[in-house]
């Protein structure tokens, strides 16, 4: 990936810029760091990787706490750097560290949830309050009174309602292609699946929460 | 009662908002800069505790694929040897019927 696009890579709709951590940085200066500091990491100065750490850890947690339950995050973002670590002999020079890190985060937290699914772990039932929302979502009249709604705590407790009854690669495409609105392409290459592969899931898992809704749906009428 | 397209679509699109929406944990809450390093140290400190874990496992299942394919092999080579064809087998048996003495023969 070209320099240009360090900083646009994870951005896919408005309000999703997942600045770095030191942003005085121009992208080339930081491009140009980041090769060196691998360089040295490899070369055995292992303690350099703390500085990896800290200038990207903000950046990964802001995946990763879109991805998982607030009390796992610490424990996946450990993983990702973890990883990243025993990973930096496939590190390639010509992909941005951010990108890079980025699609560790996101394999990382879709192994997070194949795990759950293995550990069959029950969904829990929409409350009425839940209902309620989707019912006041509905008759909504006005942008003011929608984004009111979208704010709400039932808001967030619905999707992820949702998104539990998925499975892990359902999630995890529905997530980077119509929750981050990254594109097709993007969202392979974060996954390490093919673009094919990544089509079709995004369809089917979009099907699939428009099940779930619509079932959900008829049960609050 | 049956649910249009656009209702759908627009309890979509409050939840896409909703989690365009959501700040989440504030990032300066997690530093796992110190676990992390420790935790590479450690790896890297101790390889013997786990290298040799990764090439037992590699070893196993080295070791049991070639046990698989062995016990194949000898057991359609034991199968193909031992087998006697059936013009053998009808043989043997009249062989059997011949020298065996009938009631009137004593």
């Amino acid at each position: 990936m070209s320099d240009g696009s360090l900083v646009t890579c994870m951005v896919g709709a408005p309000g999703l810029h997942l600045p770095m951590a030191d942003e005085s940085l121009t992208g080339l200066q930081r491009a140009s760091e980041d090769v060196d500091l691998i360089r040295r990491i490899r070369q055995g100065d292992t303690d350099r990787f703390a500085d990896v750490i800290r200038r990207y850890q903000h950046h990964v947690v802001r995946i990763v706490g879109r991805r998982v339950p607030a009390d796992h995050v610490e424990e996946i973002v450990h993983d990702v750097f973890v990883r990243a670590y025993f990973g930096l002999a496939q590190f390639s020079e010509s992909v941005a560290i951010d990108h890079w890190l980025a699609g560790i985060a996101v394999r990382t937290c879709y192994d997070f949830w194949r795990a759950r699914k293995r550990d069959e772990l029950p969904v829990s039932a929409l409350t009425d309050d839940h209902h309620r929302w989707m019912d006041r979502v509905l008759a909504t009249q006005s942008d003011d009174q929608f984004r009111h709604q979208v704010r709400s705590q039932e808001a967030a407790e619905v999707l992820e309602w949702a998104l539990r009854q998925l499975s892990p690669e359902n999630r995890a495409v529905l997530t980077l292609v119509h929750l981050d609105g990254h594109s097709v392409r993007e969202a392979a290459s974060l996954l390490g699946w093919s673009v094919v592969n990544v089509k079709v899931r995004a369809h089917r898992a979009r099907q699939a929460l428009r099940k779930i809704l619509s079932t959900s749906l008829r049960r609050s009428t | 009662m049956k649910h249009s397209d656009d209702e759908l679509h627009k309890l979509e699109r409050a939840l896409t908002e909703s989690y365009r929406s959501r700040s989440g944990l504030s990032v300066g809450a997690v530093d796992v800069t110190q676990d992390v390093m420790r935790a590479i140290r450690q790896s890297t400190s101790e390889p013997s505790q786990w290298i040799p874990a990764v090439l037992l496992d590699q070893l196993v299942w080295r070791t049991a694929t070639i046990a698989a394919a062995v016990v194949l092999v000898v057991a359609v080579l034991t199968v193909g040897v031992f087998e006697p064809t059936s013009g053998e087998s009808a043989g043997l048996l009249a062989e059997e019927f011949e020298s065996t003495p009938l009631f009137g023969d004593y």
